[in-house]
């Protein structure tokens, strides 16, 4: 008889196939782009920032801190363990 | 030559005040997994993590009391996991699975505990691994995890109510057209009203149905005797006329009727465990251990109907956040270095200020949760707000960080870790047990891989060249951050990004453990949602770039089922853990297929694999994490077993396992994360 572990292992890859892909994250694909721009800008203004601007960059911070909020509102939470 | 435990980070923080006490702001849970309500319908809770069982008042407004410790004594355990209140007895059942053994407590309404037996560690039981109990009759049924039978099957175990060993069942019979039925790592058990019992079949993620004989009990409505098509099968539970499978799908409890037929879902929940049914009407308790807390829930489960998804109202929550200083939540990965000779103290000295502001900021932040924390709220927006309230508060912490100027001595030789439940990055100058301290930006949820980086020369933009780059992926966003460090604010900060949710050949799926090619800097993630690794590289001009990916789902050479890890070794060969297939897999540089090594099987000192889950490269070795054997194997690089080390357990001072994850390797040390235990082991490995 096949062992146990190569017919559980078999079952969920057939599982796996079958069903089609769909992503179980909180974000959707669209709002992980979005998201990603918004690092990326971040990212530009701190790259310029000099060292009197410690406060704008602080309030740069702040800002996408707002923006990750407002996505965060739409999403539901999961986690790694499947 | 041989690994050995040595040490672990992160603080343990199990203080009760003196009993009873209000629950909010004085209990802090490691990883709760099962409860139950007594006679006196006080609520029992296994705070698994911490070897101990607390106690409840109904409403969840007080802890009353607290039972057990560390060790495998008659009053102690190591990992209690499952809870069952005796119907007719002042009895508790609980499995103490770490000690392979069940424990009967009596209780009396002044809440006196006493031990009164354990049973299932005799030799002619033998429990590998007792998780689920149910009680009918007389009888108790337990699901024995790990138990191995001929062909790797687990088993049930019938016992009578006082722990006397009766039979096993080794398989589920069916009716002629059926297959008999076989278990793999049978977790929660629950009865319907007809004394069926119902087995959430982790292995199979499947829920079967049968009688105490092992015969199948076909469902009605489907002629199966099991529920199938479900995401995870950890636990089942029969409340209110319906089957209630936790995790069945993404985030959400599933519904099933007691025919078998799918209802609907409960939506809302992050990895929810236990569900037990609360002695008021529409009530229940469900654990959810990677939140660290027991919540309770009102829902007429009468209303999930053709198929529809449903919230349920939070009506409150036991387990307060776990942000204590030093504190890990869900630690997942761990890279850097600490300088020999660092000597170990407290990294918090002389920080108390800092502290007290901290506990002010806190104090303040519960008291705007406790406000925005509506009775009768839906769970999604609940635990929304829960949400926004935290991740304001990590901002809120940061600032005040950066205020203060505090920031390490010597970033260049620091111990990172990530520590996903808390939005951070942590580090340590010494790797002492209580010597983490914050030392990033809030990061999205979902943090999970880290590695360090440092380029050949300094990237355009880099703000201190001396200081490595980290690389963060994160499984909920498949973004990958790399980080630098600022010494204006003394914080790591975003250097560049990339990926973004999707299959294209640029995108990520569930991105888990990060590997740096040593020959090239080119890093490689475990795309493991997409079953592909993923190459990229930072050009001298700093921009990430796509280098190539390889693999795609399946289970031939080449192919991937959930790749979690990958590792480089100097020559720029790849090894990847290709969890689910149970096997190491090695490509050359090019992404083309060499060799694999290892099969699926128990054990703890051999290249049998369940679900290896980590594999880092060090000196001419791998170290690879095989999560389900809870082992650390060393190979050689052909994949001949060098040493390994095995604990499964929450004994903080034995370096035992739960759900270890993504480790690190450091001339010789061996950092490894447990995500469920809330702390990092570290070994140490002897190559001479």
């Amino acid at each position: 008889m096949v062992s146990v572990f190569k017919r559980a292992a078999s079952k969920r890859l057939k599982h796996k196939k079958n069903v089609q892909q769909q992503p179980t994250e909180v974000l959707s694909d669209v709002e992980s782009q979005v998201l990603l721009h918004e690092v990326q800008e971040l990212i530009a203004e701190v790259e310029s920032a000099a060292e009197g601007q410690k406060e704008d960059v602080t309030q740069r911070l702040k800002q996408v801190h707002e923006q990750h909020k407002a996505i965060l509102a739409k999403q539901r939470i999961t986690g790694p363990l499947g | 030559m041989g690994i050995s435990f040595q040490s672990f980070i992160g603080r343990t923080v199990d203080e009760l005040p003196e009993l009873p006490a209000r629950s909010a702001g004085n209990i802090s849970l490691n990883t709760p997994v099962g409860s139950c309500v007594d006679r006196y319908k006080r609520i029992w809770l296994a705070d698994t993590a911490h070897n101990r069982l607390v106690i409840f008042d109904q409403d969840l407004d007080h802890i009353l009391g607290a039972y057990g410790s560390t060790g495998s004594g008659p009053d102690q355990f190591n990992m209690p996991f499952r809870l069952l209140a005796h119907p007719q007895k002042n009895w508790i059942y609980v499995t103490d699975i770490g000690n392979y053994r069940v424990h009967i407590l009596e209780y009396d309404e002044a809440l006196n505990i006493s031990h009164v037996t354990c049973f299932g560690n005799e030799p002619e039981v033998d429990l590998k691994g007792p998780n689920g109990i149910v009680y009918y009759q007389n009888k108790l049924c337990v699901a024995d995890e790990f138990y191995e039978g001929e062909d790797g099957q687990s088993r049930l175990v019938i016992f009578t109510d006082e722990g006397r060993f009766v039979k096993s069942i080794h398989q589920i019979d069916c009716s002629r057209s059926e297959d008999p039925l076989h278990l793999l790592w049978p977790q929660g058990l629950s009865l319907d009203s007809m004394g069926n019992i119902y087995i959430a079949n982790t292995g199979f993620n499947t829920v079967v149905r049968c009688d105490w004989d092992g015969r199948g009990v076909p469902f009605s409505g489907t002629k199966k005797s099991y529920i199938d098509g479900l995401e995870l099968a950890r636990d089942v539970s029969c409340v209110q006329g319906k089957i209630l499978i936790p995790g069945g799908e993404a985030n959400a409890i599933s519904v099933y009727a007691m025919n078998g037929r799918k209802q609907g879902k409960l939506e809302g929940f992050f990895a929810p465990i236990q569900i037990t049914d609360h002695p008021d009407l529409h009530k229940l308790l469900i654990t959810e251990p990677i939140l660290a807390n027991l919540q309770l829930h009102k829902i007429n489960l009468k209303s999930v109907q053709r198929n529809n998804a449903r919230p349920t109202e939070v009506l409150t929550f036991v387990g307060d956040e776990r942000d204590n200083p030093g504190q890990l939540h869900f630690v997942t990965s761990v890279t850097g270095d600490i300088a020999p000779g660092n000597p170990v103290q407290s990294s918090c000295k002389g920080t108390h200020y800092l502290e007290q502001m901290l506990d002010q900021q806190q104090e303040m932040q519960e008291q705007i949760i406790r406000a925005m924390q509506l009775s009768g709220a839906p769970s999604w927006l609940s635990m929304g707000i829960n949400f926004q309230a935290e991740w304001y508060q990590r901002w809120q912490e940061t600032w005040l960080r950066m205020f203060l100027g505090e920031r390490f001595k010597e970033p260049d030789e620091l111990l990172w870790m990530v520590d996903a439940g808390n939005y951070q990055l942590q580090a340590t100058e010494n790797s002492g047990e209580d010597s983490l301290r914050p030392a990033s930006i809030p990061m999205l949820p979902g943090s999970l891989g880290v590695a360090t980086l440092t380029p050949d020369e300094p990237l355009p933009g880099q703000l201190d060249h001396s200081v490595p780059l980290l690389v963060v992926s994160n499984f909920l966003s498949s973004i990958v951050t790399v980080y630098q460090y600022s010494p204006m604010l003394g914080q790591l900060i975003p250097y560049t990004v990339f990926g973004s949710q999707g299959a294209a050949s640029w995108q990520l799926n569930k991105p888990q453990g990060i590997a740096i090619d040593p020959t090239n800097n080119d890093i490689l993630i475990a795309d493991s949602g997409n079953n592909r690794i993923s190459r990229w590289r930072l050009t001298a001009g700093g921009i990430a770039g796509l280098v190539d990916t390889f693999g795609e789902l399946g289970d031939l050479p080449g192919e991937f089922h959930t790749p979690s890890d990958v590792a480089v070794d100097q020559q720029g060969l790849c090894y990847v853990t290709d969890q689910f297939n149970n096997r190491i897999q090695v490509f050359d540089g090019k992404g083309q297929w060499l060799r694999s090594f290892g099969q699926e099987g128990y054990g703890v000192d051999n290249a049998n694999f369940l679900l290896p889950t980590s594999i880092e490269y060090e000196n001419g070795h791998l170290f690879i994490s095989d999560l389900v054997n809870r082992a650390i194997k060393v190979f050689d690089t052909d994949g001949r077993i060098v040493d390994s080390f095995f604990g499964f357990g929450a004994d903080e001072n034995k370096g035992q396992l739960w759900m270890p994850y993504l480790l690190h390797v450091r001339e010789g040390k061996v950092y490894l994360p447990d995500c469920a235990l809330n702390r990092v082991n570290v070994y140490h490995f002897d190559y001479s």
